[in-house]
């Protein structure tokens, strides 16, 4: 199965822990690449060619300068469907406005909002939930 | 009072207007028009007309009823009726509809125009004055609203990547790896501190009373090298001031300061990472009672369609550099308060100059 991660987080500290948790969770050879920018990543996800079986899971922070994370969901979701069903897309936010989050929350690409710090649990919880096999543990 | 208060008189009798420009020219602006059409004209093109007169009984249109079409279009002029006993139920209708501040009853005594205009001018000042009093609490509200987005993002941001980053530490026995994030911890920790004391400069530069005192610039610089000695020479930047001072100059020491020091952390803050030859210059010049300040550096730079909103509260110009979007914010509203001003140039790639204008005080 092609599963990888994105990430897309301006914050180097919080870049690094989803990167480390990726990698304690899924095992070295996970696949992930990271975005500080969610222009870049939109490009970049716009631009990948996708194989049948991809499936990537993108962890999105929402508060970033310039293109922010609800921005860049209203912009995946004009993606063409082809690309989009095979991306699902966890939010990871320290945002404490409900009332944006539960909006996002119900997006059809967005599975699930995680409330920074992102952990080794809540990591783990979430992935059970989109029903993705943590290897080896 | 410096200038007269402005007052339009609308009657369709010649004679009237003049008697009434000659009784009143000396204590204030008069403005005077036989028809509503001329009126309208005065108002158009004086906003600040405070009082209006206006005669009942004209022909086409009633004093009620062009005060009632004016209201919405001016709403700030004071409109008083002019009118005899013989109309006395239209225009108690008129206050009662709040078209009309009060009446007078023809024929007039000045003592009585006198003492409408007082109160007029005094009613037009209270509500003007709650109007921008109005527009500071908008202000305040907005910021406040800012505030909220910013304590979850740069409040919350630094010291939930702390949380998280201890949660991993614990599960990590590689010390090099450990050391790493360390390093991480402690920006987070710099950036937490660099926001407090950004806010703190925020809310005592917004409420502080100036402080006066002669500057001499040399000595300036000269603080600000020594504090930034550290940061220049571990980052290799060459900072270089220099003062041209020949008269005194007196301006808020404090408020000074801050602007200078937030423009030079910006400007180390913003370098170009793997550039040799970076540099800072900071000029100062007095003259004429005008401080020039310039602040150049070899950084990043801002891209053009940025320059506008750079000094907007919680606004940044680039996701890849820590900052708290306050500090721009800050040094306009100092500028601001010691009646001086900034302007911005900037080349993306190549670097930014910021030119000060401080007027002594």
């Amino acid at each position: 199965m092609g599963l990888s991660f994105i990430l897309i987080e301006n914050l180097e500290i919080d870049l690094y822990i989803a990167h480390k948790l990726i990698k304690m969770t899924m095992g070295d050879d996970a696949l992930i690449e990271t975005f500080t920018s969610a222009e870049d990543a939109l490009d970049h996800i716009a631009a990948t060619k996708i194989k049948k079986a991809d499936r990537t899971i993108i962890l999105l922070d929402l508060m970033m300068p310039r293109l922010n994370g609800a921005d860049f969901i209203s912009l995946f979701e004009a993606l063409p469907e082809q690309i989009t069903d095979h991306y699902q897309i966890v939010i990871v936010t320290s945002s404490m406005n409900k009332a944006e989050l539960d909006r996002l929350g119900k997006k059809k690409n967005v599975e699930n909002v995680i409330a920074k710090p992102l952990t080794q649990e809540k990591f783990k919880a979430v992935l059970e939930q989109i029903q993705i096999d943590i290897n080896g543990k | 009072m410096s200038e007269k208060i402005k007052i339009l008189y609308i009657d369709d009798e010649p004679d009237n207007l003049t008697g009434f420009k000659a009784n009143f020219r000396t204590e204030y602006r008069v403005f005077i028009a036989e028809n509503t059409v001329q009126a309208l004209e005065h108002l158009r093109k004086n906003a600040d007309i405070r009082v209006i007169f206006c005669d009942q009984r004209m022909p086409g249109k009633t004093g009620v009823e062009f005060f009632e079409e004016i209201r919405t279009i001016f709403p700030h002029p004071i409109r008083i009726l002019i009118t005899a006993y013989t109309d006395i139920e239209a225009t108690i209708s008129a206050i009662n509809r709040g078209n009309i501040f009060r009446y007078i009853r023809k024929p007039w005594i000045q003592q009585d125009i006198i003492s409408a205009i007082e109160e007029g001018n005094k009613f037009y000042i209270a509500n003007s004055m709650l109007a921008i009093k109005n527009e500071e609490l908008q202000q305040a509200y907005t910021e406040l609203d800012k505030f909220a987005y910013s304590v979850s993002h740069d409040l919350r941001g630094p010291l939930t990547g702390i949380l998280g980053a201890i949660d991993v530490a614990k599960e990590m026995s590689d010390i090099k790896e450990l050391k790493e994030l360390l390093v991480l911890m402690e920006k987070s920790v710099f950036k937490l501190e660099d926001y407090i004391s950004s806010m703190h400069d925020y809310y005592s530069s917004r409420r502080g009373e100036l402080k006066i005192v002669d500057i001499d610039f040399n000595q300036v610089a000269d603080e600000l090298k020594d504090v930034y000695r550290i940061y220049t020479t571990t980052n290799k930047i060459c900072f270089e001031a220099t003062v041209h001072q020949p008269e005194s100059f007196r301006s808020d020491e404090m408020v000074i300061k801050m602007v200078l020091n937030n423009l030079i952390t910006n400007a180390i803050k913003y370098q170009k990472k793997n550039f040799e030859n970076k540099k800072i210059e900071l000029n100062i010049s007095v003259y004429d009672g005008l401080a020039t300040i310039l602040i150049s550096d070899t950084g990043i730079g801002i891209p053009e369609s940025h320059f506008d909103e750079i000094f907007n509260l919680f606004s940044r110009a680039t996701s890849h550099r820590a900052g708290s979007g306050i500090g721009l914010y800050n040094v306009k509203g100092g500028l601001l308060k010691l009646g001086g001003s900034i302007d911005v140039n900037s080349v993306l790639g190549e670097g930014t100059v910021f030119k000060l204008i401080i007027p002594s005080k």
